[in-house]
């Protein structure tokens, strides 16, 4: 059993249109930093040539995973800018040519499940493959001893906006599913499990429209709570099983949508991970939107050429739950874990009032701790241990959920900080 | 400003919440009324403004328990509280509500106001020491009319029209030495008047049938915890049935002591109080089955009083609960 909330849900704004594209930025500014890790060896400087998904950086320590320039052009500078976690990570800035080129010229790989695993491993950890949402090295899932029985799609988006994995499967499913099984093939992996929120019926009847030939390939469906998509949650649910760290103890592997695509862009075409979709929405911008961008472009620009229904705007990137309100909107850029951007004219705000003890917040809470009692012993070190605070996953379900409107993820936050 | 999410609420809110449970005791107002007013207007045994009678007492405890709260905010705590804010979003007559449906027909006036006053601004100091709602006002009241009850010779549960039939209410009168259909349901009609309500009892208790639809409206509305009424019932079910298997009573036993009294209201209005009950989920299990076994005690020893003195020791052992029980959410 699996414990989460229904939300509200604001996809159909910007689910039904095509995918856009915002590939001309003046400037890129490439974060150096992958995953949380910040320690990174930059390879250029000020002045180089670089072309697009030329590497500029990589992480040091054991998971040297490259970071790739996502436009052709001149560097020019290292600056401070926001990143999606609404810190400021140092960047290089890179002066577009226009050009697009490329260093070594695009191989199209006509098929893709004649890579052996150790290629498989070599190229997308070459073109720096990670976690759209989590910023894992992906190669790290699938360089592995131990058998996987089970590769599961993530395709849930059980929060309220986002919707850039939906297109991408609507305008994207052959190949999605093309990689799938060659995934499968290549790690000689049992099978494939799509997980779908059980009421989204149009992307059902698109998998199933494709998945016909694909024998490995199944379809399940999940709850339309929230945080199905949490990896624990989905794997939980799916197969009935609990893991320690990570799911490949069970033989498990877990990847969302964009990723598979990233995968099948380095398979396909060797192509670095330099672009993702984002999901531009909410009341604030004229045509909520789906837009394939490059990796470093400011927000904004993407925003202002779209257009705003008002001059003031609240930016929030990331999903509503777990996402972060920006304040200097002019200076945060896309980076590979950001899936959403929402613009909202105001900002709900609830005025908080004394706790009623109705224990929603345990109740609810995916990982099963006690939000209301953290809060009560806030300065009993000893007792958070024992409370497990160190588990919570920060998914913000207790805020979302208290009807005293007590912020309890930010509480429980800067009482593990301490 | 806060920079972090959700930027998403549900919309549900503690004012809601509360407006549910004042809504839940609407039906169960109405029949206080009519069982206890109008009934006896239509029978012609009472004149229309004596009928009204229920109604001045729901009243006269709604407001000692919401005036006492407010009195004690504005003396205490003025600099830190927006009066007005505080008065506009108060629910602080929902305890004297609740207590007046559970109190004896012909309890002073004066002693309701005494207790009212003495558990509000109790419970008041508590929550000043302790940060920490310690135990339930309701409950409270409820017992220290019934000390006031016992020094007096007891304050009698029957209005005029069960005046003239009974001599006691049913958990007043001598325990009985055989609970069959004769002796515990026939005088007082049939199952159908039990459940029903037409039973003699507290002011708005005793109705079954409302107790439920009012249940069923607080757990829809997501307004209760719902696990603590539930496993207490089930608790006492148990314990009684044992009780009664032991000394070969009927199952009248069972029937009488789960419909007669207050337990029913009280596990849904007073014992299920989020502010004094448990958070954790297996916390409001054990705490219900906690009240369940006290109940069974003081059955046989107070009995008019047992469930409001168990739900008052089970609020004492929250904070040790809820620490146990949080260990093992897993």
């Amino acid at each position: 059993m699996v414990r989460g909330v229904k939300l509200p849900k604001f996809k159909s704004i910007s689910k039904n249109k095509r995918i856009g594209f915002y590939n001309k930025p003046n400037f890129v500014y490439i974060p150096l930093i992958s995953g949380n890790d910040e320690d990174i060896t930059i390879t250029v400087k000020k002045g180089d040539y670089v072309y697009k998904g030329s590497v500029i950086g990589r992480r040091k320590g054991n998971f040297k995973i490259p970071i790739n320039s996502s436009i052709s052009g001149t560097v020019i500078d290292y600056v401070q800018k926001t990143y999606s976690n609404g810190k400021k990570v140092k960047c290089v800035v890179i002066e577009n040519d226009f050009k697009e080129k490329e260093e070594i010229k695009k191989v199209v790989n006509k098929k893709i499940n004649e890579y052996t695993k150790e290629e498989f491993i070599k190229t997308i950890k070459d073109c720096g493959v990670v976690g759209m949402g989590s910023g894992y090295p992906t190669y790290l899932k699938y360089e592995t001893e131990n058998k996987i029985n089970t590769l599961i799609i993530n395709c849930t988006e059980c929060s309220s906006y986002v919707t850039s994995d939906y297109v991408l499967l609507v305008e994207r499913c052959e190949e999605i599913l093309e990689t799938i099984d060659a995934m499968l093939e290549i790690n000689e992996i049992d099978k494939a499990l799509i997980a779908v929120r059980k009421n989204d019926l149009e992307l059902l009847n698109i998998l199933n429209s494709f998945i016909g030939t694909y024998l490995k390939i199944k379809i399940v469906t999940v709850p339309d709570i929230y945080p199905i998509g949490w990896e624990r949650n989905l794997v939980k649910y799916i197969l009935g099983i609990n893991y320690n760290e990570m799911p490949i103890e069970k033989g498990v592997v877990v990847n969302n949508v964009s990723t598979i695509y990233a995968i099948y862009e380095s398979l396909k075409y060797n192509k670095p991970l330099c672009e993702r979709i984002i999901t531009f929405t909410g009341d604030g911008i004229k045509k909520p939107q789906n837009v394939y961008v490059k990796i470093g472009t400011p927000l904004i620009e993407i925003v202002n050429k779209i257009g705003k229904t008002t001059s003031n705007i609240n930016m929030i990137v990331g999903e509503p739950m777990m996402g972060k309100y920006i304040e200097d909107i002019e200076d945060v850029i896309a980076t590979t874990d950001t899936s959403c951007v929402i613009i909202l004219k105001e900002l709900q705000q609830n005025k908080e009032t004394e706790c009623i003890r109705c224990g929603q917040c345990t109740k609810n809470c995916p990982v099963k701790i006690s939000p209301v009692l953290i809060k009560d012993n806030q300065n009993n070190k000893e007792k958070l241990k024992q409370l497990n605070i160190d588990k919570c996953i920060h998914c913000g379900l207790c805020s979302y959920i208290c009807p005293a409107k007590i912020d309890l993820r930010s509480i429980i936050e800067k009482v593990g900080d301490k | 400003m806060n920079t972090n999410g959700p930027f998403i609420h549900t919309e549900n809110t503690s004012f809601k919440i509360m407006k549910n449970i004042s809504i839940a005791l609407i039906p169960i107002i109405i029949f206080a009324i009519y069982k206890n007013g109008l009934v006896l207007l239509f029978k012609g045994q009472t004149d229309f403004l004596n009928s009204l009678y229920p109604l001045f007492i729901i009243i006269i405890c709604g407001l000692s328990t919401f005036v006492f709260d407010t009195l004690y905010t504005i003396v205490f705590h003025k600099e830190n509280v927006d009066i007005k804010e505080y008065i506009k979003n108060s629910f602080s007559f929902l305890p004297g509500i609740i207590l007046s449906l559970v109190i004896p027909m012909n309890t002073p006036i004066l002693v309701i106001v005494l207790s009212c006053f003495i558990s509000t601004i109790l419970e008041k100091i508590l929550f000043g020491i302790s940060n920490k709602h310690i135990f339930n006002t309701v409950a409270l009241s409820f017992i220290i009319i019934s000390i006031f009850s016992l020094i007096n010779g007891g304050y009698s549960y029957l209005n005029k029209f069960e005046s003239t039939k009974y001599n006691n209410a049913p958990l007043q009168s001598e325990i009985q030495s055989n609970y069959d259909y004769e002796t515990v349901v026939k005088p007082y009609g049939d199952l159908k008047q039990y459940f029903v309500g037409n039973v003699p009892g507290g002011i708005g208790e005793v109705s079954i049938l409302f107790c439920i639809i009012s249940f069923i409206y607080l757990a829809i509305k997501k307004a209760i915890k719902y696990l603590i009424p539930i496993s207490t019932l089930i608790t006492l079910l148990i314990g009684f049935s044992i009780i009664g298997i032991l000394n070969n009573f009927d199952i009248y036993f069972v029937i009488f002591n789960l419909f007669i009294g207050s337990i029913i209201f009280s596990l849904i209005f007073i014992s299920s109080s989020t502010y004094t009950s448990p958070v954790t989920n297996l916390g409001q299990v054990v705490y219900g089955i906690l009240i369940a076994l006290f109940t069974l005690i003081f059955r046989f020893i107070l009995p008019f009083a047992d469930i409001f003195l168990s739900t008052i020791i089970a609020n004492l052992l929250v904070p040790i609960i809820d620490n146990i029980c949080v260990k093992f959410e897993k």
